[in-house]
């Protein structure tokens, strides 16, 4: 008997609190649709960050990058000036390197070279079809993508010097991320010295960047060129970067603070050469195996 | 009242166009980036439901996010202000409520309102854009000072705007 009442006691309990969970939820629901439209959103922005893009971005961009293929097409035509100089200054560099203009001196060491050198990296032609500068966390596409034989993580160069890292690719155009992303960490080094360092980007003006991680006693001196470093098997070695324009310490610190003036003009891209590296597969499953011990 | 919706949904095209075609690339002096398709969330009429908003404002930052290549940085920044739509229009109430059937233009309320109220809106997204942008505290000053240009250049498009379109009173 009295264990009926108190069963029936407990279920009325019940369905009152039910009933209001439902009121709470639907008086609050413009509030819960809020925090979780905004959950959504950052777990795009975190993922985008930290990991590759979903591939449901990959499909957008497929779809943006035609609209922006068109929109370049048309703006192209004011560039033209500009782009027909490099070009030509580009031109003449590589005609001087042209195997016409040398003398074969021992036939000996020809024959030995075809055998010492093999060919590490490879170039894709390609042309900037989205640019910005002037957000911190500044992107480039490419009209070319994983059918034309691009993949992440494939370093850009143009004939100024260096661009940006390849990010994700669709089947037909890509994204880069240029030197000047806030995100964007390249190993760079002192041509003179042999000193390497991190190149980032500090988010205030596009044609400066820092160089850090250069330690306190290497001497370092305004106008020394900066090269890409290697190391990364990102970019060959010796890709001009920048110079030198402004350098200080704090006290208490064992590294520089250099300011490099960027060889690149991000303002004006349009042709760039994304770079193969043929050895970087064998390269990282070495480095990954001794990570892993 | 019927052609309420096909007028939004050309808005809608009309800003999203000039905001990734021509604004995206016109950046003034360095920093400063107007942001002008918040002026969709700004112009929904008086009677569109909060979770209708939100939605819309979702909808309205993914697509400049897949334009702009910034992904999800726009969805949360206008999501925000489409949340704080409702509020800002209850502290700026006129005393005897809004009429039904107007929207939140020149045509129905006057300068000074129209002022406050896209300057507030303007803020809180600007604010929370270029807050998430940067996702991280240091260099505060140059980021309030980005917050402050931009919302400024902002609003004074948004205000041309309605005096442009809106003005026969």
């Amino acid at each position: 008997m009295e264990l009926e009442f108190i069963e029936s006691e407990y279920k009325s309990l019940i369905s009152f609190d039910m009933r209001n969970l439902l009121k709470f939820l639907i008086h609050y629901h413009v509030a819960f649709l809020f925090v979780a439209l905004e959950v959504v959103a950052f777990t795009i922005t975190i993922q985008n960050n930290f990991y590759q893009r979903a591939s449901f971005i990959n499909n957008t961009t497929e779809i943006s990058g035609n609209i922006y293929r068109i929109y370049s097409s048309v703006v192209e035509y004011f560039n033209v000036r500009n782009e027909n100089d490099k070009l030509a200054l580009e031109n003449t560099a590589l005609r001087k390197l042209l195997k016409s203009n040398y003398i074969i001196n021992d036939k000996n060491i020809q024959q030995a070279n075809d055998l010492i050198y093999k060919q590490k990296y490879d170039y894709i032609n390609a042309k900037v079809i989205n640019n910005s500068v002037f957000r911190q966390t500044n992107y480039i596409t490419l009209n070319k993508g994983r059918n034309q034989g691009i993949k992440p993580d494939m370093g850009v160069i143009n004939s100024q010097g260096i661009v940006g890292i390849v990010k994700d690719v669709s089947y037909n155009f890509s994204i880069v991320i240029p030197t000047i992303n806030i995100n964007a960490h390249i190993s760079a080094k002192i041509k003179k010295t042999d000193y390497f360092g991190t190149l980032s980007w500090d988010g205030k003006d596009y044609r400066y960047a820092l160089l850090n991680e250069i330690p306190f006693h290497v001497k370092v001196s305004k106008g020394d060129t900066v090269v890409t470093s290697g190391y990364s098997s990102i970019f060959p070695e010796g890709i001009i970067t920048g110079v030198v324009k402004d350098f200080n310490f704090n006290q208490g610190n064992n590294f520089y603070n250099i300011y490099i003036q960027l060889s690149t003009d991000f303002m004006n891209l349009n042709h760039v050469n994304v770079v193969s590296n043929l050895y970087k597969d064998e390269q990282k499953i070495l480095e990954n195996s001794v990570t892993h011990d | 009242m019927i052609n309420i919706i096909p007028q939004n949904i050309i808005r809608f095209f009309v800003l999203v166009f000039i905001q990734v075609v021509i604004l995206n690339n016109l950046q003034f002096s360095g920093f400063v980036n107007p942001f002008i398709y918040i002026l969709f969330i700004l112009l929904l009429p008086f009677e569109t439901p909060s979770w209708l908003l939100l939605i819309i404002g979702f909808i309205t930052g993914l697509t400049i996010d897949i334009f702009s290549g910034t992904i999800a940085i726009h969805t949360i920044a206008t999501t925000l202000a489409a949340y704080a739509r409702p509020f800002v229009l209850t502290l700026f109430a006129p005393r005897d409520g809004y009429e039904s059937r107007t929207s939140p233009t020149l045509k129905y309320y006057d300068l000074l309102w129209i002022i406050r109220y896209s300057v507030v809106i303007v803020l809180i997204h600007h604010s929370c854009l270029f807050l998430v942008e940067v996702f991280r505290f240091s260099g505060f000053f140059y980021t309030l000072l980005r917050i402050i240009l931009s919302s400024i250049l902002t609003s004074i498009l948004i205000i041309i705007s309605q005096l442009l379109f809106y003005k026969n009173k």
